[in-house]
């Protein structure tokens, strides 16, 4: 209840600033001398009374902005799922055997992975796929200008068009899963129930996966909780590599000038809301799998 | 009895501080040799030619040797990229250890909020703006990407001394007449530097990862007079966004995107790992990594 009470509080602070980044400074920077209050009311005035009004090519901007959310969506859920499962297992079997020549190989790619920008392996795997290879599309969700027979042609360009995008965000991802999972991990071997776990003779996968893996799950959406500013940063970056049009695009066209300022208010808004949702989702998800932490926060 | 000298011998022989030290040195001869370079002499005709033994990792879009271009471009990069870890750690531990320690208080309560808000922002539009509008030179490049990503260190610190709080010895200090201020930084804060060391290579890939995206999407710093004109940000980021980087990609000029991309990620790692390895030294019975 305090969470739920403390997310909204958030959210009107989120208001406010978006009110100071994305109409106050924008327009004092172009040199209007104008009232911070008036300004304030045609804030007011354009998300109450003209719903944001329309975005350069005319379209009503909660359209554009919806289509966009669900665009942004459809990269990052894909990338989150791949790179959960692939950084799980990787991680876990990295702190397993820490001295393993696979493993320290395996260790240092995904750590090289991690620290690469990612719109610079976007770039990468535009230049061997799409261009030496020829395999995937370089930019944008749909081939422009083609009349689809059916919708699995549909579906089918569309899968094609985000191959990249969600390869790249993965493979960034992966490298943020792998170390939290890995650490986590680590630290979680050193206690004396995995010792108990061994010696009853269970086998190594057995306490893998099910003592060491599910004790360190905890701290490590504690961590993913934090790192979640870095994927929605890579998630930006991606979205304007590879020229898609979702949320983070949206929001950079805004501010770059390529657009008017009420579309990037309504993704500000809209994208404030997304990642307070999700990380009021993460706690709630936490105090599931370990409920000394309700306790905690009750004390 | 464990000496200060020790403890530092025992951080040196660690195989990361080894690795990470090494490269950073590498980096340091890098801007070193960079003072001596004359950038004016580097434009030349042959554009995008791949690597060769006269260009070791080609020429990129105005025929400049990508190799030079690094070497010069290394200053700049490294100390901000430094200087915004460093604030941005400072600040995290500091705000950390005082929501922790007074958690509860409506300060320590509104110093959380803050955190949370930061981490709600789409933080690289928001310092993109910040950047153009109000200071578009290096003071605000590292002080911006500074100040906005130390939630990661604050949220760890946090959850540490949250834990470190309810043990004996802090009690006893309280019980004794201790001062607020001495419990916090000699009694809990040497039990929490390993957090944040450790916690030192997601602020380290979060400061970098800003100032390599900020210059990327094309929020440059100017320089001096010409104002507006020259918009140009002498880092490893800034080659990566330079306005020729989707012709290079559209060429299939992978020397052009390889280099600077893989000493970001170096850079990253070597900072992360320095921290690894000081966590390492500093708790060795809790081995992080």
């Amino acid at each position: 209840m305090g969470r739920l009470f403390d997310s909204i509080l958030i959210y009107i602070v989120d208001f406010f600033l978006c009110f100071l980044f994305f109409f106050y400074i924008p327009i004092r920077s172009r040199g209007v001398p104008i009232d911070i209050w008036y300004l304030f009311s045609l804030y007011l005035r354009l998300i109450f009374i003209e719903k944001f009004g329309r975005s350069v090519w005319g379209y009503p901007v909660l359209e554009v902005i919806k289509i966009g959310l669900f665009r942004t969506i459809l990269i990052l859920l894909p990338a989150i799922f791949f790179a959960t499962v692939i950084g799980y297992f990787l991680g876990v079997r990295a702190a397993w055997k820490r001295k393993n020549i696979e493993e320290t190989f395996s260790s240092s790619f995904w750590l090289l992975c991690y620290g690469l920008p990612v719109f610079s392996t976007g770039l990468l795997l535009i230049i061997i796929f799409s261009i030496k290879l020829d395999l995937f599309p370089i930019y944008g969700l749909q081939t422009p200008a083609v009349a689809y027979k059916n919708w699995a042609e549909y579906i089918i360009d569309t899968v094609r068009h985000l191959v990249l995008p969600i390869t790249a965000l993965t493979l960034t991802t992966t490298g943020i899963f792998f170390l939290i999972m890995k650490s986590s991990v680590t630290r979680t071997l050193n206690e004396n129930f995995i010792q108990t776990a061994k010696a009853k003779g269970l086998s190594d996968s057995q306490v893998m996966y099910n003592h060491a893996a599910r004790a360190s799950l905890s701290p490590a959406i504690d961590i993913f909780g934090l790192s979640i500013v870095l994927l929605s940063t890579n998630e930006i970056l991606i979205e304007y590599t590879f020229s898609i049009y979702g949320l983070g695009l949206i929001l950079y066209r805004s501010v770059a000038g390529l657009e008017y300022l009420n579309i990037g208010v309504a993704g500000f808004l809209l994208y404030s809301a997304v990642i307070i949702a999700v990380s009021f989702l993460l706690d709630i998800i936490r105090s599931f799998i370990d409920p000394r932490i309700t306790t905690e926060a009750e004390k | 009895m464990i000496t200060k000298s020790k403890i530092l011998f025992k951080f040196l022989k660690n195989r990361r501080t080894v690795t990470s030290l090494a490269i950073i040195s590498t980096y340091v001869i890098f801007s070193i040799i960079a003072f001596f370079i004359d950038t004016s002499q580097l434009f030349s005709t042959e554009f995008f030619k791949p690597p060769s033994p006269k260009h070791i990792l080609g020429t990129d879009g105005l025929g400049r040797d990508v190799l030079l271009i690094l070497i010069d471009y290394t200053p700049c990069t490294i100390a901000s990229a430094f200087a915004a870890t460093l604030i941005a750690l400072t600040i995290g531990l500091i705000i950390g250890l005082i929501s922790g320690y007074y958690s509860g208080k409506w300060f320590a309560r509104l110093l959380d909020r803050i955190t949370d808000i930061i981490l709600s922002l789409p933080i690289i539009i928001v310092i993109g703006v910040i950047f153009i509008e109000e200071a578009p030179n290096i003071t605000g490049f590292i002080l911006i990407t500074g100040l906005f990503s130390w939630p990661i260190t604050a949220k760890a610190v946090r959850g540490q001394v949250l834990v470190v709080r309810e043990k004996t010895y802090v009690e006893a200090s309280k019980a004794i007449g201790t001062s607020d201020k001495y419990i916090m930084f000699k009694v809990i804060l040497p039990d929490v530097a390993p957090v944040a060391a450790a916690s030192l290579i997601y602020t380290a890939a979060l400061t970098v990862l800003l100032q390599a995206g900020l210059t990327f999407l094309g929020f440059k710093w100017t320089i001096g007079e010409t104002e507006a004109h020259t918009p140009y940000t002498f880092t490893w980021g800034g080659f990566l966004g330079f306005q020729g980087i989707f012709a290079a990609t559209a060429i299939g000029a992978w020397w052009v995107i390889v280099p600077p991309a893989i000493c970001l990620s170096l850079l990253i790692l070597s900072i992360g790992m320095l921290g690894i390895a000081a966590s390492e030294t500093l708790s060795p019975e809790q081995n992080r990594f």
